[in-house]
């Protein structure tokens, strides 16, 4: 994408480690989960992050959403560098910008709450709109906006199939208008048709709410058809990163190359698996 | 497989890619007249519900594996693979499930099987592999008791030695580079896929002649995921066996299978060598699935094709029509008239679908 203007954000040299603490000293261990993780996020852009489990990819999301905080390097938003912001602070500056969608369309949501109120409870927590009546007004239009009917809004989660349980959970995140949406695996657990409604939607969605996204994922399949720039992760380091058409075309390192040559092509003609 | 695909190709569509058979061991290439390793035949597997009612998850299931065959059984979630899959080793509680239809293993008929007779099949003459690795292994044994355990199960007669030798040759057909060390291990001291090759080992323990392989790899990353594809169509190549592979993953059975059955709500779709399949998908059901894959190569899209909906519960598809009827473009009143039965394309090539003439012309024109 050719998006000269300032980045919406900024990840400037994250460093996490996690410490697990054993039974003796000894025992005690450093896990570097992120090392001098770095990159932008340009306005209306999506970004995908793609790499192994256990490659820092969603740990990079949580820290970007202010789930964690990252041990040293700083993340910036639109010139703020909210790091080190408090958690009241984050709620107001940050949490109604930066929205999060998770893998599991299940546990996402409150099972004892129907979809309208926990949508609802995200705009009364970021204290957007004057009444319930309101509210629920804004909740509907993003039900439908999102493809669900009206009349669903009073249902429970298990009464949901997957895919429309994580159209419920892009409404709740998108329904007090961020800027940026992470997208930690979300269309992982739907099956291909769906998946690809969903896909489709967050294309749409993006056009419409001129939102930014950050791609979490494995398949690549799915990154090539919706990111513009991707970030190759492997073992907490940044390996490689480019658009699109350099990381599918011209991939310079050897990781990224056997990725992108693991993916079962489905095309019968084309053997991948006589080599061994 | 190369017989197999070469008395069924139409039209000369699919080139001679397959013509030499080298993946193939010696003596099996001229197998049109094998007898079948497994064979399904209106298989109806129904569940207890409430109130005493059954409801039947799969319906009218046909198909057979031959021997050193790779079969895919594709679809979604709910349509009915691991039903099917579970059937075959009736692994389905008993007391809650009804089974009509008939499958045959080996000239024997599963369901007039003791209780003995299937404990000495499962796990010995049919492998299985789970979806998660994690939860198919104990936690509290070393992969070595485990491996040893399967052995004894089935093979009373065997000295330590062999016992132990086996468990290492197991191990390393499913690709383990350093199996002693692994033996000694307990489940949580492995990743995710070495744990799937010691799941994959003890499947293989016994030589089984079928391995039935449920979504062996969904939960792994692609590059363990093509190792252990690699290691699966080695072990085929080089025991001869059969395998029934099942998953919703289009790549995976392109690379995997010979052929393939697409299963749509517990009923078998379309039914096709896979060559055939990706090149002249024919039911809507199938159409959609592979058109909606993102693709991997030309022209990326400004939007995916989609089948709308979603996969409807099976209570919800009333009637006796096509199970389809509700999600397919192509849909007309006839189609939810009667039953619709299995419709014959070519040789080993068939679709439950009435309007397969229509629809073909649709595409051309729509193209």
């Amino acid at each position: 994408m050719t998006n000269q203007e300032n980045p919406i954000l900024q990840v400037n040299s994250i460093y996490k480690d996690f410490i697990s603490r054993g039974l003796t000293r000894k025992g005690a261990s450093v896990f570097h989960a992120l090392q001098n993780v770095s990159f932008e996020l340009a306005g209306k852009q999506t970004y995908a992050l793609v790499g192994e489990s256990g490659s820092g990819k969603s740990t990079t999301g949580r820290i970007i959403c202010a789930l964690e905080k990252p041990t040293t390097g700083s993340i910036v938003f639109e010139g703020n560098n909210y790091t080190d912001y408090s958690p009241s602070l984050l709620r107001e500056r940050i949490r109604g910008n930066i929205q999060m969608v998770f893998q599991d369309p299940f546990s996402a949501l409150n099972p004892r709450k129907a979809v309208g109120n926990a949508i609802v409870e995200a705009l009364e927590i970021q204290k957007i709109g004057d009444s319930r009546s309101d509210r629920l007004d804004m909740a509907v239009d993003m039900i439908e906006r999102v493809g669900l009917s009206s009349k669903q809004i009073d249902r429970f989660p298990h009464q949901f199939s997957g895919g429309q349980l994580q159209r419920v959970n892009i409404a709740r995140a998108l329904v007090v208008r961020p800027k940026i949406l992470i997208l930690d695996e979300s269309v992982s657990a739907l099956d291909v048709s769906v998946q690809a409604q969903v896909l489709n939607l967050l294309q749409d969605l993006k056009e419409e709410f001129s939102l930014s996204y950050l791609f979490i994922t494995h398949d690549l399949s799915v990154v090539r058809f919706i990111a513009d720039r991707i970030g190759v992760l492997r073992k907490g380091e940044l390996v490689e990163e480019g658009t699109v058409e350099q990381i599918f075309g011209n991939p310079r390192t050897d990781y990224t190359r056997n990725l992108l040559g693991s993916i079962p092509l489905p095309d019968p003609r084309r053997h991948q698996l006589m080599a061994a | 497989m190369t017989g197999i695909a070469e008395a069924t190709r139409i039209g000369g569509s699919v080139d001679a890619h397959k013509g030499t058979g080298e993946d193939m061991p010696d003596g099996r290439q001229d197998s049109g007249a094998m007898s079948a390793m497994l064979e399904v035949r209106d298989l109806v597997v129904s569940f207890q519900g409430a109130k005493k009612s059954w409801n039947n998850a799969v319906e009218g299931v046909d198909f057979s594996v031959r021997q050193g065959e790779i079969l895919g059984i594709v679809g979604e979630s709910s349509c009915g693979k691991s039903v099917t899959s579970f059937s075959i080793m009736r692994l389905h509680n008993e007391r809650s499930t009804k089974y009509q239809g008939s499958i045959t293993f080996d000239g024997s008929d599963i369901f007039s099987l003791s209780p003995k007779q299937l404990r000495e099949l499962r796990g010995g003459d049919i492998g299985f592999i789970f979806q998660n690795p994690m939860s198919s292994l104990n936690p509290l044994m070393t992969i070595g008791q485990q491996l040893r355990e399967t052995v004894h199960a089935h093979q009373t007669s065997l000295g330590k030695e062999e016992v132990e030798a086996s468990c290492i040759e197991a191990l390393e057909d499913a690709g383990s580079d350093d199996p002693k060390a692994w033996m000694e291990r307990y489940p949580y001291q492995l990743s995710g896929g070495m744990l799937q090759r010691v799941v994959i080992g003890i499947a293989l323990i016994n030589h089984p002649k079928l391995l039935i392989a449920d979504e062996p790899t969904t939960a792994l990353d692609v590059t363990i995921q093509m190792q252990l594809l690699k290691v699966l169509r080695g072990l085929r190549d080089k025991r001869g066996m059969s395998i029934i592979l099942i998953t919703h993953d289009m790549g995976v059975v392109a690379q995997m299978c010979d052929r393939v059955e697409v299963m749509y709500l517990g009923q078998i779709v379309e039914s096709a060598p896979v060559d055939e399949l990706f090149a002249h998908p024919r039911h809507p059901y199938t159409q959609g699935l592979l058109a909606a894959t993102p693709p991997l190569d030309g022209d990326r899209p400004e939007r995916l094709s989609t089948i709308p909906g979603s996969v409807p519960q099976l209570s919800e598809v009333a009637g006796s029509g096509c199970r389809f009827a509700s999600r397919c473009p192509f849909v007309a009143d006839e189609c939810r008239k009667s039953v619709i039965d299995m419709q014959s394309i070519a040789e080993r090539h068939g679709a439950r679908c009435i309007r397969l003439a229509e629809i073909g012309e649709f595409r051309k024109v729509a193209s």
